[in-house]
């Protein structure tokens, strides 16, 4: 807290204030000499009426001294900067961080947190003089500053900061106060940065702003009370790539951002037809809604799932693309003495039919550009396990017969990423069976026997094995064996979890086995290929969607003209696009606003579709409590109007001047009262 | 008995007092048979009592008439009617200097004046003292035109001195007073009550009548409003800045307080004691003393 005088000039007159005292003193200097016959009966009197006189002397002294200070400050019209870093003679630099993501959208009462927010910044800008710089930050996914540098024109800024539209882009806070200390580096005077938001927790929280010490940082909360909120989180397909005739079911994940249960009708529209389903969601829960869904050709479409608009719109609507398949691509990667078991599995995989096997290499599967719908590794150890994580988290399902002398932890490690703890543990140990041992379907209910229940497809578990991994469950990842030893050591073992992983323990070497002999072994396979492909009920698998602000890119290949491409919106209104002339020719969109399908077309034809969807973080409008907006070391306001008072600073000469009025009127009173009581 | 004219006894007063008699209710020892009465039985006319015949006293004295119905000898005692002694004390401190036409000596001194003047018109013996801290004089009792004079002219010399100190003064005129009588303090008894009343402790024990007149002006009784003065002490030169309206409460109760204690001492010793104001006329105070 810091006092300016804007009169310092007029400071001798301060010592008006010794002049009550003064004539305090000099008005009781010479009183009229009277004799009396004795004094003592006066000095009785006086003994007693002074302790009640004096402090009211005192009283009015002070009071009088106090009226007669507050005159002279008034003349000396003290300004008044109640924080840290306030000044009026310095210049100001001023950085206001406009937030315009998707939650400032959300209306408290008949204004939106975004309207309330523009008002505010104008407000603040408001208070600035001619000498002072400032600039506007539009903070979205990517913060844009109206000037490229500091500028003087606030007026131009109001204006922008009217035109200024919300987005639903979500927030990145650090990036907009990197631009913020970009903008005031280097400039003369006082540095400030004022954030206007609604501090969305998802948002906020965890955000420590390193600003350099000189600059100050102003924090104003446009979030007023609770923004109950229901949203569509997620719409996935399984498997993500339907087969053609396949029943894909699609999972909508819908939750409730408010402290009371919500009952939705979640509405699936596919084309023209539509389906609904009604859920009731938990206080600050969710819900997984799911609906099936026939793929009756191969080709992409686009399905839309919405809820019935609440106040925050946005978030109640999203898409998704199904990209159906004619034939399930399996990779198949053999190493080591797998060959042969993967050599059977590509037989399989060819007498399905709907399945097309390939023989990849490891830098194969490595490019992107390689389909795979399901990856079967045969001999692999384990080692390097980066590409296949990566396919692994795509959704790709892996069907892994590992390698002899394999360390047993890295099934886990790759499982989990991680270099494995000891690769000295325990490792895979190859048993022969001259004999032969018999399999058993170790999990009969499990969908990929359902086909085999009636008995027209046989045993599925027929055969005879001569040798295997001596692997027990206890030493394997969570999961269930589909099929087992007749001695209980697991010969297919399905991993539980997030990331689809089946192990393989049944060599199909000639000699070694006659499983895959058997007439079974071909329905099986095209089972267990169906079944992994598909995820675990309830599990979600993860989203690739587009989100507002992001540009779309494509890189078409050499035998398309990339300027016979476009790219067509949800609205049908045409995209620009950029070319960069990297990797033989890449097209760039420019920043996305609007949520749907957006198409790739060549000619009247649609190449590909992708899809733009609002953000999952910003349907959670909970801000940031007060003392979590304390603790980013900022200055917390509750509007603009304040701020700029702490900016321009409190002129305190109208409040002087009502204390030297009632000052007055109370040594009248006093005074009026002391007279009264004289005179009775 | 008085020709010449004095200051505090005027004609026009002579004249007035022609209508008084100082007879205060007081019992005295006196050399001569007169108005008074005396402690010590006598052949006089107001009979007092009856006591037993004891050998040597005289027979005259038998009522016969008694003997004549009991058979025994009693004897009708009388008291004796004689002259008085009359004792005033006045203050002249330099308080009794306060007050103006006339200042609280000076009504003091009308007073004392036409009091002596009754009292040898009387046949009454008088004595005066003037103190301050000390006595200051003493005339001896006397009942002559010309012991008339001498107190006049006393009176008229007399002026303010120093501060008051009648419980000291009443202590050390005590010897002086051979007889018993009427002892009359005419003061502003600017003094601790208490300490007066121990310094009248052996007049009253030795049968003195005592009358007090606390002179007091008008001003000190009601303390005028001034405003803000310094008031100066006549006795002490001390000096007090106040404000009348300030203080006037506080003064008031402290002087009927002093007032007060006063009176109930006087009533509980059974002396007289009356406050003297000196913007009313002197005379009403024989009330108090005369006939």
């Amino acid at each position: 807290m810091s006092f300016y005088f804007i009169n310092a000039m007029l400071w001798p007159l301060v010592i008006l204030v010794a002049l009550p005292l003064i004539v305090h003193l000099f008005a009781r200097a010479r009183p009229p000499r009277v004799d009396f016959s004795s004094v003592e009966f006066i000095q009785r009197a006086l003994r007693f009426t002074q302790r009640v006189r004096k402090p009211k002397d005192w009283l009015l002294l002070v009071i009088r001294t106090a009226a007669v200070a507050a005159v002279v400050l008034l003349f000396l019209r003290p300004v008044l900067f109640s924080h840290a870093g306030g000044g009026l003679f310095e210049r100001r630099n001023v950085v206001v961080i406009l937030d315009a993501s998707a939650s400032m959208g959300w209306a408290d009462g008949s204004q939106t947190r975004f309207a309330v927010a523009s008002a505010e910044a104008s407000e603040i800008l408001a208070g600035l003089s001619l000498r002072d710089a400032a600039d506007v930050i539009l903070a979205g996914a990517v913060p844009q500053a109206v000037f490229p540098a500091m500028g003087g024109n606030i007026g131009y800024l109001q204006s922008e900061i009217r035109r200024a539209s919300l987005t639903s882009e979500t927030l990145d806070p650090e990036a907009a106060l990197r631009l913020a200390v970009q903008l005031l580096s280097g400039q003369e005077g006082r540095k400030e940065i004022c954030i206007i938001s609604d501090f969305q927790a998802s948002n906020w929280r965890g955000v420590k702003p390193r600003l350099p010490p000189d600059i100050g940082l102003t924090c104003v909360s446009t979030a007023r009370g609770e923004a109950p909120n229901a949203a569509i989180l997620r719409v996935e397909v399984d498997p993500i790539r339907p087969l053609q005739g396949e029943e894909a079911t699609l999972f909508c994940e819908v939750a409730n951002f408010s402290g009371s249960p919500q009952r939705k009708t979640v509405v699936l529209a596919v084309e023209s037809a539509r389906s609904s389903r009604e859920v009731v969601i938990p206080p600050w829960g969710r819900a997984t809604v799911m609906f099936k869904q026939r793929i009756v050709s191969a080709s992409p479409f686009s399905v839309n799932v919405f809820l019935g608009e609440d106040a925050f719109p946005g978030d109640d609507r999203r898409w998704a693309v199904v990209e159906p398949t004619d034939a399930v691509r399996v990779g198949i990667i053999s190493s080591g003495k797998g060959e042969a078991t993967a050599a059977a599995w590509a037989r399989g995989c060819q007498a399905l039919g709907w399945a097309r096997s390939e023989f990849l290499t490891p830098a194969m599967l490595a490019n992107p550009v390689t389909r795979c719908d399901v990856l079967m590794l045969s001999g692999w150890d384990g080692t390097d396990p980066d590409t296949v994580l990566k396919r692994m988290k795509q959704g790709v399902p892996v069907v892994w017969y590992p390698s002899v002398g394999m360390p047993l932890s890295r099934i886990q490690s790759v499982l989990t990423n991680s270099t494995p703890a000891a690769e000295s543990g325990p490792k895979l140990v190859w048993e022969d069976n001259i004999g032969g041992i018999r399999l058993k379907v170790a999990a009969p209910d499990h969908p990929v026997f359902r086909a085999f229940a009636g008995g027209e497809y046989g045993d599925p578990a027929r055969g005879r094995v001569h040798g295997r991994f001596t692997f027990t469950a206890s030493t394997l990842p969570a999961g269930e064996p589909l099929l087992a030893y007749t001695d209980g050591i697991p010969a297919i073992w399905m991993c539980r979890g997030d990331l689809p992983l089946i192990l393989w323990n049944i060599p199909l070497d000639k000699g070694l086995s006659s499983f895959q002999d058997q007439g079974e072994f071909v329905p099986f396979l095209g089972e267990l290929l169906l079944e992994a492909r598909r995820g675990s009920p309830g599990a979600v698998r993860p989203t690739s969607d587009r989100l507002h602000g992001e540009s779309l890119t494509w890189r078409p290949g050499l035998e398309i003209r990339t300027d016979e491409v476009r790219l067509k919106g949800p609205d049908g209104a045409e995209v620009p696009l950029r070319l960069f002339e990297t990797d033989g020719g890449t097209l760039v969109s420019e920043r996305l606003k609007r949520s749907g399908v957006y198409e790739w077309m060549i000619g009247e034809r649609a190449i590909r579709c992708e899809v733009v969807n609002f953000p999952v973080t910003e349907s959670d409008l909970r801000p940031l409590a007060g003392s979590e907006i304390k603790g980013l070391g900022a200055l917390t306001a509750t509007s603009g109007r304040e701020v700029r008072k702490w900016q321009a600073g409190i002129p305190l000469w109208p409040r002087l001047l009502w204390i030297a009025l009632v000052l007055l009127l109370f040594e009248s009173a006093v005074t009026a009262f002391d007279a009264r009581k004289r005179s009775r | 008995m008085t020709q010449q004219r004095f200051q505090y006894l005027r004609p026009e007063d002579i004249r007035r007092l022609a209508g008084f008699e100082f007879a205060p209710k007081a019992v005295v020892d006196g050399y001569f048979s007169g108005r008074h009465v005396s402690r010590s039985r006598g052949s006089s006319v107001e009979f007092r009592d009856y006591r037993q015949y004891v050998p040597g006293d005289d027979l005259a004295l038998v009522d016969w008439r008694v003997y004549g119905r009991t058979d025994r000898f009693y004897l009708r005692t009388y008291d004796h009617e004689t002259s008085m002694d009359c004792h005033l004390f006045l203050d002249s401190s330099a308080s009794m200097g306060f007050g103006k036409d006339p200042s609280k000596l000076e009504y003091a001194s009308f007073f004392t004046a036409c009091l002596a003047y009754l009292a040898i018109r009387g046949g009454d013996r008088v004595s005066l003292q003037i103190f301050d801290k000390k006595i200051r004089t003493f005339i001896p009792p006397g009942s002559t035109g010309s012991h008339l004079n001498g107190l006049l002219n006393l009176l008229e010399r007399n002026r303010p001195g120093e501060r008051t100190s009648l419980a000291e003064s009443l202590r050390s005129s005590f010897p002086l007073l051979k007889r018993r009588g009427i002892l009359i303090v005419i003061s502003d008894f600017f003094d601790d009550p208490a300490a007066i009343f121990a310094a009248l402790g052996p007049y009253l024990h030795r049968g003195f009548k005592v009358f007090l007149f606390h002179v007091l002006t008008p001003a000190e009784l009601d303390l005028e409003d001034k405003g803000l003065v310094s008031f100066h002490d006549l006795e002490t030169g001390q000096r007090v800045t106040a404000h009348t309206d300030d203080v006037r409460e506080g003064y008031l109760d402290a002087m009927g307080r002093h007032i007060d204690s006063l009176r109930d001492l006087a009533t509980r010793r059974n002396v007289d004691y009356t406050i003297a104001r000196t913007d009313t006329h002197f005379y009403r105070l024989f009330e108090r003393l005369t006939k």
